[in-house]
């Protein structure tokens, strides 16, 4: 249709003499599956840099920014789907190179006049391993994070060099905002600029010897051109590949895990495809750790483009079982160290509470830019300002050691020497019902291993149901239990009945003289036991957590518990800042009450 | 020399003092991180009251400071962190308590060490093992090669009272220390 405009064109341009090497290549033996993975391995390239350049029109190079322009482009039209093709893609074009690799060593196609396609081949290897690692760390999250300064620290223990090129790839001494851009930098521009230039040489190659004399043998022996003989062949075998990457990139998407953030426990794993060194280098300790990391890769490297020579140099015979012995070593070896670093790992609980403990992170980060979006501090506010993720590290850290947190089907987080009272739910209705029940009050959840256990507060709730007889007990339960509600009416968490609070506010200032010791309200003086005035809200709580034994709580009985707060005349601070002893308390109050994003971004 | 020679000499000079000027600023910008140290010789801290510290159990504390991340400035930030560990209880008066203080870097790669009271110091990362004084457990103990090079670092500290409160705390130093060498090398 547009043939007089194409030639004009070619008139032109002579664009048809220039294609001609393509539209006219011959394959003197006919097409073969074989051929096929070079092909697949251009083809997959081309999808991993579109999918890449597009990525690059939303994303942003910045510690602050990185986590969080993945996380919108995971939310625009099309774009997790375009990210997960980028990410299998990329995983693709690393088991087809593999192959790709292994076929030419096998078929022995390295042989002269062929030696420059191999070793130009043998130089990409590297350079595309290293093309993917520089992607990983650019999503801004923890593992990219921890992958990248680990890395950096490997690099960093080989002779000499290594601490140079460590921090002109980090940027300084940690990793941080020059660590995204330098990365970036190689990842976009100066990786795919060398790849590119590699891949000219290569195929330039290709076309001028023509297929190697070695993988001729065995075609179907009439000669055909190569559109559409083997064109056809290699469409069938990408179609294949592209079609389970395109399905994983649809079904599953890539991975994001939480944002970095310094604060949070740092460990990782190596992406599947250098597992296998990360297994070689437990069984180098100390200084010798640069032979499995530079010395052992390098070598098996020269010596792969070191086949042309050594080939010549030996007879057929001896070639087919050296390429033999290299190519069943290195398979055997990649997926025995593999395996048995997978092994160990799976094997290891708390490798596997680590896991755990990490998609937890990332699937709560992620819920919480979905509700409140991220704020211009970036995506490391998220977790950081979230009380349901820092409640219980830091009770964890600060509290388990006396208090545990346990429901009644003992899930919760145990206290190593349970010493002090359960907090699960601390201050609702039934949490304050067992305080006042002279059956449980000295109990394991409340005061068994403290000094209260035999104190004022146990022997006044003991005395209550003292000669009390059965029938007029249950109307003794009732107003305790109005009690408890008037007190966890306090905490404000919840809304209660007016008339029952009035009531309980009635008999604790009144017939059960709670007021005799506690202070509520305006009833009664602080100094002899725990003010009730707004017990268990988070001003209380607050309160109570910077210093117990300020005059409203344990002014003289405190037994154990620490001031966890800073005092105002102490600029060194306390156990916990401020804000962590709100986000625990935030914690304290509202986890069990409701379960979903309760957190104010940018507090 | 003759006419031509002098036009090649003149093309090849003006052509390579103009990548130089290029090439030589280029390079200075690309190595700039090599030459931009931080400058903190260790940051003097007051980390736990001595009073929540109990023997055998290693206490984490943070350490804050105000770090440079290139074009970011963080005025108070978790610059690292560090286990406190008591060696004697009360019955020793507050300032002769001996206390220690190890980084929480693992001297191996530097990832985070962590406590449990069953195996102790422990790197998730590589599976280094330290024992509560901080030396690393030995092959035979742990079954198998332990990976660090050295045992965990040592951090200056010291059991200072406040003089307006009159209660006792642990003043750490804390530094950074070069990875993957037998011996502690700050970093620079």
């Amino acid at each position: 249709m547009f043939k007089t405009l194409r030639d004009w064109l070619d008139d032109r341009t002579s664009y048809r003499t220039l294609l001609n090497p393509l539209r006219r290549r011959l394959l003197p033996t006919g097409p073969k599956w074989g051929y096929s993975t070079a092909s697949c391995l251009l083809w997959m390239l081309l999808v991993v840099v579109g999918t890449g350049v597009l990525m690059m029109l939303s994303y942003s190079p910045s510690t602050t920014s990185a986590w969080a322009s993945v996380h919108y482009i995971e939310q625009s039209p099309a774009g997790s789907f375009i990210r997960g093709l980028h990410f299998y893609g990329s995983h693709a074009l690393l088991i087809l190179f593999a192959v790709h690799t292994i076929r030419v060593l096998a078929v022995a196609a390295f042989r002269a006049p062929h030696e420059l396609i191999w070793v130009t081949g043998l130089l990409l290897l590297p350079l595309v391993v290293i093309w993917a690692i520089t992607g990983n760390p650019l999503s801004g999250t923890q593992k990219g994070s921890s992958q990248i300064e680990v890395e950096g620290n490997i690099i960093a223990s080989t002779p000499l060099v290594g601490p140079i090129v460590q921090r002109l790839l980090i940027g300084g001494d940690q990793v941080g905002n020059l660590t995204l851009t330098h990365l970036y930098s190689l990842h976009v521009v100066i990786l795919p600029a060398i790849i590119g230039l590699l891949l000219v040489v290569h195929i330039a190659q290709v076309y001028r010897h023509g297929l190697s004399t070695a993988t001729l043998e065995g075609g179907s022996g009439v000669a055909r051109p190569y559109w559409p003989y083997q064109s056809v062949r290699n469409m069938i075998v990408f179609g294949v590949v592209f079609g389970i990457v395109a399905l994983l990139a649809w079904q599953r998407g890539a991975p994001l895990d939480a944002p970095a953030d310094p604060e949070l426990s740092h460990w990782t794993r190596p992406e599947w495809y250098f597992l296998f060194l990360f297994e070689l280098r437990s069984y180098f300790v100390g200084q010798w750790e640069f032979v499995a990391t530079v010395v052992l890769p390098g070598a098996s490297l020269l010596l792969l483009i070191g086949m042309p020579v050594l080939d010549r140099m030996s007879s057929a015979r001896v070639s087919a079982v050296l390429r033999g012995v290299i190519i069943i070593a290195g398979l055997a070896g990649f997926a025995g160290l593999t395996l048995a670093s997978v092994l160990r790992d799976a094997k290891d609980p708390d490798h596997q509470h680590l896991i755990a403990e990490s998609e937890e992170l990332a699937s709560r980060a992620r819920e919480l830019a979905d509700a409140n979006g991220i704020s211009p501090a970036g995506a490391i506010s998220l977790l950081r300002n979230d009380p349901h993720t820092q409640g219980p590290l830091l009770f964890q850290q600060h509290c388990a050691s006396c208090h545990p947190k346990l429901d009644h089907s003992g899930d919760g987080i145990a206290a190593a020497e349970p010493s002090a009272p359960n907090l699960h739910r601390f201050g609702s209705v039934a949490w304050i019902e067992g305080m006042l029940d002279p059956e449980r009050i000295a109990g394991v959840n409340y005061f068994e291993q403290t000094a209260f256990a035999d104190g004022e507060m146990v022997n006044a709730i003991c005395d209550l149901y003292d000669g009390v007889e059965e029938d007029a007990k249950l109307e003794l339960q009732k107003q305790l239990h109005l009690v408890a509600i008037a007190l966890a009416a306090e905490q404000q968490s919840e809304t209660f009945d007016d008339s029952s609070v009035a009531e309980g506010v009635e008999l604790l200032t009144g017939d059960l003289a709670c007021t005799d010791c506690h202070r509520f309200h305006d009833e009664g003086d602080l100094g002899s036991a725990p003010d009730l005035t707004g017990y268990g809200s988070a001003e209380w709580l607050f309160a109570m957590i910077s210093n117990p034994e300020h005059e409203r709580f344990y002014p003289d009985t405190n037994d154990r518990m620490p001031a966890f707060g800073a005092t105002e005349d102490d600029s060194s601070g306390g156990l916990m800042t401020r804000e962590q002893i709100d986000l625990l308390v935030r914690w304290l109050i509202r986890d069990g009450a409701e379960p979903s994003t309760d957190s104010n971004p940018g507090e | 020399m003759n006419r031509r020679s002098l036009m090649k000499l003149v093309s090849r000079v003006i052509g390579w003092t103009c990548a130089l000027v290029v090439a030589v600023p280029g390079i200075s910008f690309i190595t700039a991180p090599l030459r931009r140290r931080s400058s903190s010789g260790g940051i003097k801290q007051r980390v736990v009251k001595l009073d929540n510290l109990r023997v055998g159990e290693p206490t984490q504390v943070a350490i804050t400071g105000s770090r440079q991340d290139a074009w970011v400035h963080y005025d108070e930030e978790v610059v690292g962190r560090a286990w406190i560990v008591r060696e004697t209880d009360d019955s020793v008066a507050p300032e002769e308590t001996r206390v220690r203080a190890f980084s929480s870097v693992c001297p191996h790669l530097g990832c985070v060490v962590q406590f449990n009271s069953e195996r102790g110091f422990n790197c998730p990362c590589h599976k280094a093992f330290f024992q509560p004084d901080g030396q690393p457990v030995s092959e035979a103990e742990l079954g198998h090669k332990n990976p660090t090079p050295r045992s965990l670092d040592d951090l200056e500290c010291q059991v200072v009272e406040d003089a307006e409160s009159g209660e006792w705390w642990v003043e750490v130093k804390y530094e950074k220390f070069e990875y993957g060498l037998t011996t502690k090398v700050p970093r620079a």
